[in-house]
């Protein structure tokens, strides 16, 4: 194949950012444009449900790279511009506004938007996925006294940590047994309760969110069994979905996550992908597998720059995910979608403990609050044990 | 306040976040592995920042303005 001359990325995540950086580290002289869906430059999304909702937040670097740097390596970077579009065989993405740009390659890492289950969407609800909801988020955490949560997940768990920080009164609401019950199940999940509970925050979990409306002074959520939960402010952790509507009708194949090999190749010729908006196959797990993790992302768009460029890549991590919830960090490191055994050891908890996750005797998961030393030997035992190829 | 950080190289796993909170202070090895730079100067604001971030723990800052006004 010949080297590409025109190289398009399309997103301005993580994956994004990585991917351009990387491509113009392995050689990559041709023109390269980022068309980023949001105003700012690539920043790390990590910090904006930690740092950033602090009462008086730090002054720390949010972009994952200065500005100038962009124009250095001769990355053109076109903010607050959406992919629309895509004619994979006359090689253009469609841009809005009408534009198009044409590529020899694209790599499409477009990420992913907040879920707002229409039910639960009330005029000034909040989400926090992008840099551009932090404002509303904070106002409303200003002004507010009582703060529901719905949604125990990593963004609920840690909007909520922020607010009981600045001494809120927070519920939470969770549709499962427990916050995070879906990846940890509910003896580990009920951990996490505790850890809320012992903070101040109001957990109320099994019963799911039915619907949400403003009232008088402040909102309603009324619950599944019937209860209603006053607040002054709702903020929705409903999880978020791959950002690929606008591939509708490309022939990109998509199955929650645009499919790709484990080489970041989608159904579509010189079309790759990579990051939260990939499903990709993993030979580390025989398995196609779309995460949301932020440091999986940056290292998926790393290997995209790679495959772009005609090397023969093999992306096989094993996932990874942090939290910072309470002064407490959350790891997770593994795939463990099941298992027939879950060994808890609890130091400290709710604050300290490690859960082993095992599945025919064989370990294929751990998650740790507090025990990074119990990640970095899991990490080790899982990288020597699991099947790769 | 005079902050000084290390890098537990057992934890790292090369995630670069503190390169870039705290730039010029941090350098990953040929081992992908973070080390602190030689020369290595940051503001305690910037230190914290990358202890906070450090998905794997692997940051620790101490402060050693006590030893410096003890020597």
């Amino acid at each position: 194949m010949a080297t590409p001359e025109r190289i398009v990325i399309a997103g301005g995540g993580v994956a994004a950012q990585r991917c351009a950086f990387k491509l113009r580290e392995l050689g990559f002289d041709g023109t390269l444009t980022m068309v980023c869906g949001e105003a700012s430059a690539p920043y790390d999304r990590t910090l904006l449900s930690k740092d950033l909702l602090a009462v008086e937040p730090p002054s720390i670097e949010l972009t994952l790279e200065p500005a100038p740097a962009y124009g250095e390596a001769g990355i053109e970077l076109r903010l607050d511009t959406r992919a629309t579009g895509l004619d994979p065989h006359a090689r253009r993405l469609r841009l809005e506004g009408g534009d198009e740009t044409p590529f020899d390659k694209l790599v499409i890492c477009t990420g992913g938007t907040a879920q707002r289950p229409r039910a639960l969407v009330a005029p000034g609800t909040l989400v926090l996925r992008e840099l551009a909801d932090v404002a509303a988020l904070r106002d409303a955490l200003d002004a507010c006294e009582r703060l529901i949560v719905i949604g125990g997940g990593f963004i609920g768990g840690e909007v909520a940590s922020s607010a009981a920080a600045r001494g809120l009164a927070v519920t939470m609401i969770e549709a499962l047994p427990a916050p995070l019950a879906g990846a940890l199940g509910p003896e580990v999940g009920a951990r996490v309760a505790s850890l809320h509970e012992s903070e101040g925050i109001e957990v109320l979990a099994g019963t799911a969110a039915h619907g949400c409306a403003e009232s008088a002074n402040g909102y309603e959520v009324t619950l599944e069994d019937g209860r209603v939960i006053r607040g002054d402010a709702v903020v929705l952790g409903a999880g978020m979905a791959p950002a690929t509507e606008w591939l509708a009708g490309s022939g990109v194949e998509l199955d929650d996550g645009i499919v790709t090999d484990a080489g970041c190749q989608t159904s579509a010729p010189d079309v790759l992908a990579a990051g939260d908006c990939a499903r990709w196959w993993n030979p580390r797990y025989a398995t196609h597998m779309r995460v949301e993790h932020w440091d999986t992302a940056g290292r998926h768009g790393a290997t995209a720059a790679a495959a772009a460029l005609g090397e023969e890549v093999v992306f096989a991590p094993i996932p990874f995910f942090w939290s910072d919830q309470h002064g407490v960090k959350l790891q997770y490191v593994g795939y463990a979608p099941t298992w027939d055994d879950v060994q808890i050891d609890d130091l400290d908890p709710p604050r300290s403990f490690v859960a082993r996750y095992q599945r025919d005797g064989e370990l294929k998961a751990v998650f740790a609050a507090s025990q990074p030393r119990a990640i970095a030997a899991a990490r080790r035992e899982l990288a020597a044990t699991e099947r790769t190829i | 306040m005079t902050l000084r950080a290390s890098v537990d190289r057992d934890l790292c796993i090369g995630a670069g976040n503190c390169i870039r909170l705290a730039r010029g202070y941090f350098e990953l090895d040929s081992e992908d592995v973070a080390v602190v730079a030689e020369g290595a100067d940051a503001s305690a604001e910037d230190l914290q920042a990358a202890e906070r971030a450090c998905p794997a723990s692997a940051i620790v800052v101490e402060n050693v303005s006590e030893a410096n006004n003890g020597g």
